[in-house]
């Protein structure tokens, strides 16, 4: 399963919110998840606003 | 942010607070896992190693790193996939064990609980949770077909977090028996192949990163029946731990390395063989015979009403 997060201020989303924290609110720690823009891994900090980032749980398997 | 060695960053590892590029990341968990392997000795020169493939990240990538240590000493790698009959699920996971085995030129075998118990893991109704029946069904395969297939020593992907977590449910259920069995090595026991597992000491995230990072193809289903499991509940609170405390996993599994020699001598236990079926047994009838039987007692009952 991958979700798809726009990075954008909605209701969800305040202004000056961390990635963990967003993260926090769709049920994810930082630990529990890659992310990726474009396809590429990338670092919370370079995440930018309006960037559509995937979020790749790392838990599969049994 | 930067690497230590100027390129691109694309991973913080909040637990050494190191900024590091696909390449340093890349050579870092290669070490780890070769660290692994020499602290305990798990794998000498010569050795016929077996390992239980699913086509999920961690024994997928376990295979990739196996195949690459063959290069530095000599000992050979086939692979054991266990069908447990997970329709949408295992078949799809097999389909990508059996592709990487042909791209590394991996020789492999495929037994099914279909034929080996006369059912499937979708058939089965069970009373707590499918998982406990899975368990011990696989683990009882594994075993058995590792060794009549003469291999010396079971390669299984358990990564750190499925180390903590089993640490720790066995601790809260009160099993001491099974919490005094997660460590790193094994005291040879009749009838019972060596388990291996050179990425105890590796994050789960960092196992998927490696898998992304080397574009090394992984099933990333989830199992149909993991919720089931008391071991989302305990996966759920350790990530939390750790995001607030990074190490949080690593410093559980020192405790109990630590530990381990200790729960060895205290926390023995006879191995016979089962009456039934002459696998290793801690009881009369081990656990694969109990629950067999007591699936057949449940159908002889619907068949009769």
């Amino acid at each position: 399963m991958k979700l798809n997060l726009v990075v954008r201020r909605t209701n969800l989303v305040q202004e000056g919110e961390t990635i963990e924290e967003i993260l926090k609110k769709c049920g994810y720690t930082i630990e529990s998840v890659i992310l990726l823009k474009k396809g590429k891994v990338v670092l919370e900090e370079d995440i930018l606003d309006e960037d559509t980032i995937e979020v790749m749980p790392v838990a599969s398997g049994g | 942010m930067r690497c230590r060695c100027g390129r691109k960053a694309i991973y913080y590892r909040r637990q050494s607070g190191q900024y590091l590029c696909g390449i340093c990341f890349s050579k870092s968990i290669e070490s780890k896992f070769r660290s692994t392997i020499r602290k305990y000795a798990l794998v000498s020169r010569g050795d016929n190693i077996v390992i239980g493939l699913s086509g999920g990240k961690d024994s997928t990538v376990l295979l990739y790193l196996l195949h690459n240590l063959q290069k530095r000493r000599p000992f050979t790698v086939e692979a054991l996939i266990i069908d447990e009959g997970i329709a949408g699920y295992r078949d799809k996971t097999i389909k990508v064990a059996e592709k990487t085995c042909q791209l590394l030129g991996i020789d492999y075998h495929i037994f099914s609980f279909a034929e080996e118990f006369g059912i499937t893991l979708d058939d089965i109704e069970p009373d707590v949770s499918h998982c406990s029946y899975c368990g011990v069904f696989r683990r009882y395969l594994l075993n058995k077909k590792s060794r009549e297939l003469t291999f010396e020593k079971l390669a299984v992907g358990l990564n750190l977090d499925d180390e903590v977590q089993s640490i720790l449910m066995n601790l809260l259920r009160g099993d001491l028996f099974r919490f005094g069995r997660t460590g790193p090595y094994y005291r040879k026991k009749s009838k019972f192949v060596p388990r291996i597992k050179p990425l105890r000491e590796i994050s789960e995230k960092e196992i998927m990163l490696y898998a992304v990072v080397n574009h090394i193809e992984v099933d990333h289903s989830v199992c149909p029946y993991a919720s089931e499991a008391f071991r989302g509940d305990i996966r759920t609170f350790l990530d939390e731990m750790e995001s607030k405390r990074p190490t949080t996993k690593y410093a559980l599994l020192r405790s109990y390395d630590r530990l381990f020699p200790y729960l060895q001598e205290q926390l023995t236990y006879d191995v016979s063989l089962c009456e039934q079926c002459g696998e290793p047994s801690i009881d009369t009838l081990c656990k694969t015979c109990t629950m067999l039987e007591k699936i057949s007692v449940k159908r002889e009952h619907s068949t009769n009403k």
